[in-house]
């Protein structure tokens, strides 16, 4: 069919309209192409919001006498995280706990299918290690208290979910360090950020628990959610205004 | 201009077109490709990732810190300030000086090479050397070693987690003190900058 229109009269024209045509059709094709592939991993976007206290300590907590960390079971794509944690001052060092959902497996930890799962972290001088954490039943949402810290100071940090311990991490020479609330998403706008804490603390060089105070916002990468409750020890990340 | 596209039409016949308008088709279809890989950034950055990026020179060295001289900071930790003196760190190329702060006695020293160095001091009763051999059995990643007869460890950059800033780290302990050394450098470097580490006294003016 292409042989048929070379040489005749104006065949200059059609070839020139079927060279563009190809260009098109290339372009076309391709573009279809791959908007499918991402259609089932487009999770272009690292969405995060942190906030610390004002002093540092030997580990964080979230419940205590109050309720706790909220946790939700909703649809997710991509990847979820709400956690609490303490980092070192170089920032190449930290210990983290919460739950997240990650149904396509795109983080270090173990893919979850329907419910959310504990997390359980930590990361040495940029190696990451998760443990390996049993699933939360519902009903949902709810709310958990969780605590990581190293409270005699002998670099190994303990996690605890409800009273219960969980497993620990021997981070070396990190002792102490800078609080951490935390919320992150994977998605550009389907997966939900919403994040609630309610009773911050912080442990202080007694071993004892201080409520965060002089609350800061570290990051706000997210366009949708905001962080409420500044400067005090519940914090809210939700969309719209506080 | 007309001579060559007339040049270029007698040329094309049969196959050779068809040849042609498959050429062109995948030259559209590469530049699709070629275009959405240069937009899209899967993974900016690892996730369950609580800190800042420690590579880039903007950020502090450390949060919360603040910058001091070599003596300043020396004189906080120590009668002598373990440290590197090689020609991709030494004194004369130190850049910046950092001291943690409310209870991490810290310190932080950033080079012109790029090349920053994290000391710190072990907890009583710890063994850095067992520390070290647990930390590269347990995560799979680095290497227990010594350097100068001294226990270290290594890890190379491609072993961090996917997004982690692609960082080289070696880490060393002189008795109680621990040197962190993070580069973006091939680990070989990273340990040979390593080999020149030890306490120096700090000259005045420093």
């Amino acid at each position: 069919m292409v042989a048929i229109v070379v040489g005749k009269e104006g065949s200059g024209r059609r070839v020139v309209f079927l060279l563009a045509a190809s260009l098109i059709l290339g372009a076309v094709t391709s573009t279809l192409l791959v908007s499918t592939a991402h259609a089932n991993h487009d999770c272009p976007s690292d969405n995060q919001i942190r906030a610390k206290p004002g002093t540092n300590g030997r580990g964080t907590r979230v419940g205590g006498s109050d309720p706790g960390m909220r946790v939700s079971n909703t649809d997710i794509d991509c990847v979820r995280v709400s956690s609490i944690g303490v980092i070192n001052s170089s920032s190449t060092t930290f210990a983290e706990i919460g739950w997240y959902e990650d149904p396509m497996g795109l983080s270090d930890c173990p893919a979850t299918s329907g419910q959310p799962r504990i997390l359980v972290y930590r990361k040495f001088n940029g190696v990451p290690m998760c443990q390996t954490q049993p699933v939360i039943s519902g009903p949902f949402p709810r709310n958990d208290e969780f605590i990581v810290n190293d409270s005699d100071q002998n670099g190994v940090w303990r996690y605890f979910r409800n009273g219960s311990f969980l497993g620990s991490f021997d981070l070396g020479s990190f002792i102490t360090g800078e609080g951490r609330a935390n919320s992150e998403r994977k998605s550009g706008h389907h997966d939900s950020m919403y994040a609630l804490f309610l009773g911050l603390d912080r442990m202080n060089s007694s071993q004892g628990w201080t409520n965060w105070a002089n609350t800061t916002q570290l990051e706000n990468s997210d366009a949708e959610y905001h962080l409420c409750g500044l400067p005090g020890d519940d914090l809210e990340m939700k969309i719209g205004t506080c | 201009m007309k001579g060559a596209v007339r040049f270029v039409l007698t040329r094309l016949r049969g196959r050779a077109l068809l040849a042609a308008c498959v050429a062109v088709f995948l030259a559209g279809s590469g530049a699709v490709v070629l275009s959405r890989a240069l937009t899209v950034d899967e993974t900016p950055r690892t996730f369950f990732d609580l800190g800042f990026d420690p590579t880039d020179p903007k950020e502090d060295l450390l949060q919360p810190g603040h910058q001091v001289t070599l003596e300043e900071a020396s004189a906080t930790v120590g009668v002598g300030l373990i440290r590197p003196r090689h020609p991709l760190a030494s004194d004369a190329s130190l850049a910046e000086v950092w001291l943690g702060e409310a209870g991490a006695t810290e310190v932080g020293l950033r080079y012109e090479s790029g090349l920053r160095a994290y000391i710190t001091t072990w907890p009583a009763g710890k063994d850095p050397a067992a520390f070290y051999e647990k930390l590269a059995s347990e995560a799979g990643a680095g290497r227990s070693q010594t350097i100068n007869g001294f226990p270290a460890w290594a890890v190379s950059a491609n072993e961090h987690s996917t997004g982690s800033p692609p960082t080289a780290v070696v880490n060393l302990s002189i008795g109680r003190v621990e040197i962190s050394l993070h580069g973006d450098f091939p680990l070989e470097t990273l340990i040979a900058i390593a080999e020149t580490v030890s306490i120096q006294p700090v000259t005045a003016g420093a």
